[in-house]
């Protein structure tokens, strides 16, 4: 074994038991073997500028659909009037999800997307499981061995 | 890497094959289509491994002409429509009923026709919800971008600004050109009508399939480099593990 000197702390499932003062996102063990913190920086050094990074966006949402969508939805909705509202409410419906992805991208400013907010969403558990909540929601207990107390040490404000 | 890929962006690298033989070839067989799909892919899977800057700039190229081009049609669409009515308004017909008497604008002719149901309504407006899908995209790639977080903020209420007001315009564009009954008869080969009427049925069948085949490749081309992005985030971290840790218990 080259990685003989594995803690107690990594043999421990993620969530099921947290020692206290575990954060996730500050944990060091979560990253490279050898110690690396999370790499903030691509590799081959930041590439993009401002009008890349829009036409990734731009050109990411504008597909075929632009071509095909407008009728099918005038098909359903029967009138102009309607579709356009249609429209209009994806739109803000949209942009709604686009505030959300835009705090997590504010939160870890680091590639992957997606991919980097699964380690929020297991944060957002300790919340949903922690004492306080489940006092005020009454929700059922995720831990098996509930009879120890626990705190949410999760801290969401990077 | 090739099967990953394949998963993600294979149906729109087959319309573009569709429609990019459409216009070179008459009648194109199954096996071509899936020869310039996945030449395609490949291509493209090249140029951003080898050759990175190419590839950017490449993929900025496609991505401005893809937006003057629908720019472009919806304007000249309502430019003809205008310069249409203009000349029919210069010419009074007498005391008659007046020029926008037939406008689809029309208050009362915009609601004409509505479907209420509501499966219709939220079938619909998740078909929108799809075409704005990927407003995400730049949370794939921040690792590589400049000044992150400031770029975020302001990226990405441009891009949607951009694509909603592209999306409304096209539409805009499409009611105004195509009589709504033969709207409703030919759904999704809705722009296929509109660039006939525009630009006469030789060119316009010339150039709507190649307007699609553009905007399908620089779609493909950033899809493949966000995914590349992502990949290679996850092997340096390697959090493969993790993640799958992280999605069996959530």
């Amino acid at each position: 074994m080259v990685y003989s000197s594995s803690t107690d702390r990594e043999r421990q499932p993620l969530v099921g038991s947290a020692p206290s003062g575990y954060n996730a996102l500050d944990d060091s063990s979560t990253g490279p073997p050898d110690g690396l913190p999370l790499p903030e920086v691509a590799p081959q050094g930041k590439t993009l500028t401002w009008s890349s990074a829009y036409i990734l966006v731009v050109s990411r949402v504008i597909g075929s659909g632009v071509f095909a969508t407008p009728g099918s939805i005038v098909k359903s909705a029967g009138s102009v009037g309607l579709s356009l509202s249609l429209w209009l409410a994806g739109t803000v419906l949209a942009a709604c999800g686009m505030v959300v992805f835009m705090e997590y991208g504010c939160m870890l400013p680091r590639s992957g997307g997606e991919k980097v907010t699964t380690l929020l969403r297991v944060c957002l558990l300790y919340i949903v499981d922690s004492s306080v909540f489940r006092c005020v929601w009454n929700t059922p207990t995720l831990d098996p061995d509930s009879s120890r107390p626990r705190s949410s040490q999760c801290k969401l404000s990077c | 890497m090739q099967a990953v890929l394949l998963s993600f962006t294979a149906s729109n690298c087959i319309i573009f094959a569709k429609y990019t033989l459409f216009v070179f070839t008459g009648e194109p067989t199954e096996f071509q289509h899936r020869v310039l799909a996945i030449s395609l892919l490949t291509s493209i899977t090249i140029v951003h491994g080898c050759f990175l800057k190419t590839g950017i700039f490449i993929q900025n190229m496609l991505g401005w002409v893809k937006i003057f081009l629908i720019a472009a049609m919806s304007l000249t669409g309502m430019w003809v429509i205008l310069r249409r009515s203009l000349e029919s308004e210069s010419f009074p017909a007498g005391p008659g009923p007046g020029p926008g008497m037939k406008s689809p604008f029309a208050w009362d002719a915009l609601w004409e026709g509505s479907n209420w149901s509501w499966s219709l309504i939220a079938t619909s407006l998740f078909k929108v919800l799809y075409s704005y899908s990927g407003l995400n995209n730049v949370n794939n790639v921040l690792g590589e971008v400049q000044d992150p977080v400031r770029t975020l903020k302001t990226v990405c209420p441009a891009a949607l600004i951009t694509a909603g007001g592209l999306y409304f315009l096209a539409n805009t564009a499409y009611f105004l050109v195509i009589p709504l009954d033969e709207i409703k008869e030919s759904g999704e080969l809705i722009a296929g009508l509109l660039f006939e009427r525009l630009f006469g049925p030789h060119i316009g069948r010339m150039v709507f399939p190649l307007a699609v085949a553009l905007s399908v490749a620089g779609n493909v081309m950033v899809v493949t480099f966000a995914l590349v992005c992502i990949l290679l985030f996850t092997s340096l971290a390697s959090w493969i593990s993790h993640i799958h840790a992280s999605n069996r218990l959530a």
